[in-house]
């Protein structure tokens, strides 16, 4: 049940990231971890996990496809600009950085539930 | 609580810092974004066709891109045409259209900081700026239609940027675009000017007669290296009265070396080749111009090609980023092409101020005031700085005692062509729609800078050669040197008309050429003067096309790639004649001289021959004018063609003489000693083929070498051979144009892409055809309908 409900926190905080960002600047990527977070229920460990496996794998999946359709053209490039070894890394630095708002946004959302709302127990 | 506050600060920290631009870094969290960041800048195909609404077109226009991303644009008339070119080079190149803008301006301290405000300065003390204005504000009334349609186009773009639409640089430098303006376009154009004109050498000219003496100064630096093979031979036909100068400028009694160090010049290998042949020499009895730009290898490229179709005009070439028109190209029935025209177009007075102030100068006799104009120049994490700029009769003070150290009451005005107001791109609008011989003629009427020698060729069989330009009227010798800046008499008043420019037509010989050589012969009746000519191309060149009566275009390609030095074969067996004179004994040495021996003096890819005898002939020159290179005055370095033929006449030169040490050297000394020089650097070193050793390069404008192409291995070598391929300098294009009745044909390839996106297959794809001569098909249709090849389209649409 838990793995279940953590799974589709990874997957929610995906896709809510994903509509935030038609319309709102990167960092609303936080509000999605927040969002999720704040509304199902789940250890904070767990929380910081989902938000940053939400985004990061929502990042980490969009920059490896927009990559392989360039043919690696700039991602090689601005990997040698930041003396990175290969475009790999940078979709991985890119995976991290947006997974770390994620999942802070993410165990902020899980706190104020904490706070706000009694904790129930199944 | 406390951990909820402490998780919101963390998560708020993380963004600011993210979002935040770190030293030269970009924002990154800002920058990784793959919806919005970098990312978006990767692009991928097949391209989707597109339907842009602009406000202020009156017709639809139709762009189609061939499989090069050439635009084939198509409009129902020009102010239309030049929006949707405005638009098309704004997508492209709108990141290097401003960076050049900023760099021509004196802007670059504002994108990365102190370093550069130098530099800035001596751009706006230059007259960039000034010049620019001037321009703006007298355009002609074509002119003014083109280009105030051109900036709807580009601001279009801009004003429907957002941070993901951004070109990649912007996002990599964390900055945005700007709204383009008239300045700007102007700015662009005086940034050609100064790379093309701003050659001159009169102060280090001033300082090399005041030290060395004005017959070595003849000697070293002689007005003409070489008479042969002019742009225009037409010796003894000159048929017209030349005008006469009513005052000769008096050179300024300094008896002051200039020993401040002058801002850095252009390139002096700027130049260019272009020729045309006549049907009679041609095999198929069509005309053939050919083209190639000899200028700083950059990414993105200077150029960008497109063709501008509209029922007034039909034509295909370079443009220009930032100005519309096509630069120089072909139209349906003409080509034209350019090189530069060399010619002196810069002049320096000495302004006597009355004191510290500049308030006022000294001009006929009484204290006159100046104007001052307070330059604002804003540096990136650092205060604004402001100079005061003095202006005079003759144009911007550049140095005085507060740019370079000079005595209080003294200043050196800067006299430029491009200060004065010219007639715009009235030129370039005119050849555009030119059909024939009269409308090349009728549009170089209309041309006052920078100066060129503008080739020519139409489908009815016509080639001409014209070297214009508005040139100064000069005595002689009038502008070689430091000017007196106390008379206003001593200012430019006259210019040689128009129809006295050195022109010609149809020549007996069945070709026109040039290659930045000295324009006429020696019975032209005006008096020429300029910092140097090439002596070795133009020869090379007329050769190739003298000895060859049924030229196809293959031959152009291989003229195009003629990789053999007339300087190494004027200077090589002399120089081997000085090594033999002295002892060389070591196998190493014996084995060099072997090598050298059986070289055919082509600088192909793989030649070692090639490669020694460039690090040794670059050795005795270093060694030879070594009282330049320890410059504690500004001084410049004589011509190779001055340096061979000082070799060879006049060994005992006080030149040659090595002034750090105690004997008295001669050219056999320092060219044996070169050689000895060389051997062991081969020796410890090792000797690599010629393209490995130049190691030609394509460099971002920024500087940042991943965004550049290196090591690309290519033949030729700057300066004195056809194909100046050079380590970052060359060809900046090449076209050949068949003046085919039945339609014109054209090809050419340019070291770059016609995307200016670091992401795009388009970037760099033509870059290994220009290093290893495959060229693309440049095709000019009559009509949409007709196009072929055509990857994707755009359709722009007016606003409702």
């Amino acid at each position: 049940m838990q793995n279940l409900k953590f799974f589709l926190k990874i997957i929610f905080t995906g896709a809510v990231a994903f509509l935030l960002q038609l319309y709102l600047p990167w960092w609303s990527i936080a509000f999605a971890g927040f969002l999720i977070s704040f509304i199902l229920s789940s250890s904070v460990v767990l929380s910081f996990f989902s938000g940053f496996l939400g985004i990061s794998i929502y990042w980490g999946a969009l920059a490896f496809f927009i990559d392989n359709a360039n043919n690696h053209i700039l991602s090689t490039r601005v990997a040698e600009i930041f003396s990175l070894p290969n475009s790999a890394i940078l979709i991985l630095i890119t995976a991290i950085v947006g997974g770390l708002i994620g999942g802070f946004g993410a165990l902020t959302g899980s706190q104020l539930r904490n706070i706000i709302l009694p904790v129930r127990k199944f | 609580m406390i951990r909820l506050s402490i998780s919101l600060v963390i998560t708020i920290s993380l963004i600011y810092i993210l979002n935040t631009k770190l030293g030269p870094a970009p924002p990154l969290g800002k920058f990784l974004d793959p919806v919005n960041g970098f990312w978006a800048n990767a692009e991928s195909g097949p391209r989707i066709d597109e339907s842009v609404n602009i406000p202020g077109l009156q017709q639809p226009v139709k762009i189609l891109y061939d499989s090069l991303l050439i635009p084939h644009i198509f409009a129902e008339n020009d102010a239309d045409l030049f929006l949707a070119q405005g638009y098309v080079h704004a997508r492209h190149r709108l990141w290097q259209m401003e960076f050049q803008t900023h760099a021509a301006g004196g802007r670059i301290s504002e994108l990365i900081g102190e370093g550069a405000l130098d530099y800035d300065r001596g751009q706006r003390r230059k007259g960039m700026v000034f010049g620019a204005k001037n321009f703006i504000d007298n355009l002609d009334d074509s002119s003014k239609t083109v280009i105030e349609k051109y900036l709807l186009g580009v601001n279009y773009f801009i004003e429907n940027l957002e941070y993901a639409s951004f070109p990649f640089e912007y996002k990599l430098m964390g900055y945005a675009p700007e709204k383009w303006t008239l300045l700007k376009s102007g700015l662009l154009y005086k940034y050609m000017s100064d790379m093309l004109n701003s050659h001159e050498r009169d102060l280090e000219n001033t300082n090399f007669k005041m030290l060395y003496g004005k017959e070595m100064m003849d000697l070293i630096y002689p007005d003409v290296d070489s008479y042969e093979d002019p742009v225009v031979d037409k010796t003894g036909q000159w048929k017209f009265e030349p005008i006469t100068k009513e005052h000769i400028a008096a050179n300024a009694s300094n008896k002051e070396s200039i020993t401040f160090n002058l801002v850095a010049k252009p390139d002096p290998r700027n130049g260019s080749n272009n020729w045309a042949v006549g049907p009679e020499k041609s095999a198929t009895g069509n005309p053939i111009l050919c083209n190639d730009m000899h200028l700083g290898l950059n990414m993105p490229s200077l150029w960008f090609y497109n063709q501008l179709n509209t029922p007034n005009m039909n034509t295909l070439g370079h443009s220009l980023p930032g100005i519309p028109l096509v630069i120089t190209g072909f139209t349906d029935s003409i080509a034209w092409g350019f090189t530069n025209a060399q010619r002196d177009l810069v002049d320096w007075y000495l302004i006597e101020f009355e004191d510290a102030t500049h308030d006022t100068y000294l001009l006929d006799g009484a204290y006159q005031p100046t104007k001052k104009v307070i330059e604002e120049i804003k540096i990136a994490g650092g205060k604004t700085y402001y100079d005061t700029v003095v202006y005079t009769l003759f144009g911007p003070v550049m140095y005085d005692d507060s740019f370079r150290k000079t005595s209080a009451k003294k200043g050196y005005a800067r006299r430029w062509i491009d200060h004065d107001p010219s007639n715009g791109f009235e030129m370039f609008y005119f050849m555009n729609s030119a059909k024939n011989i009269d409308d090349y003629l009728d549009a170089l009427d209309r041309y006052s800078s920078p100066a060129q020698n503008i080739v020519f060729a139409s489908s009815k069989g016509n080639i001409a050669h014209k070297v214009q330009g508005k040139f100064p009227l000069r005595g002689f010798e009038e502008g070689k040197y430091l000017l007196d800046g106390t008379s206003s008499k001593n200012n430019w008043s006259q210019y040689i008309p128009n129809d006295q420019n050195a022109f010609w037509k149809n020549p007996e010989r069945g070709f026109v050429s040039s290659a930045n050589q000295y324009p006429a012969d020696s019975t032209y009746p005006y008096y020429i003067t300029a910092t140097m000519y090439e002596s070795y191309r133009n020869r090379t060149i007329n050769e190739t096309l003298r000895n060859d009566s049924s030229i196809t275009i293959d031959d152009m390609k291989k003229l195009h790639y003629n990789n053999f030095s007339l300087k190494a074969k004027e200077s090589l067996p002399t120089m081997l004649q000085y090594v033999n004179n002295s002892i060389s004994t070591t196998d190493k040495q014996k084995e060099m001289i072997a090598l050298l021996k059986e070289w055919d003096y082509e600088f192909s890819v793989d030649s070692k021959a090639a490669t020694f005898y460039d690090q040794w002939y670059r050795q005795a020159f270093r060694d030879t004018w070594d009282e330049i290179r320890n410059k504690k005055y500004s001084l410049y370095y004589p011509t190779n063609f001055s340096f061979v033929r000082l070799m060879k006449t006049d060994p005992n030169n006080i030149f040659f003489d090595d002034k750090s040490t105690q004997e008295i050297e001669s050219a056999e000394d320092i060219i044996a000693r070169a050689f000895d020089k060389t051997v062991d650097n081969v020796s410890e070193k090792g000797l690599n083929d010629w393209a490995t050793h130049k190691s030609t390069y394509v460099q971002h404008l920024s500087r940042q070498r991943p965004l550049g192409v290196y090591n690309i291995r290519a033949s030729g070598a700057g300066g004195d051979v056809v194909n100046a391929t050079g380590s970052n300098h060359g060809p900046s294009e090449r076209m050949i144009v068949e003046l085919d009745p039945e339609g014109v044909k054209a090809w050419g390839h340019y070291p770059g892409g016609q995307s200016g996106n670091p992401g795009s297959y388009y970037y760099d794809n033509m870059v290994e055809a220009w290093a290893t001569g495959k060229y693309f098909d440049l095709v000019l249709y009559a009509s949409p309908e007709e196009a072929k090849n055509t990857i994707f389209s755009q359709t722009l649409t007016p606003a409702k």
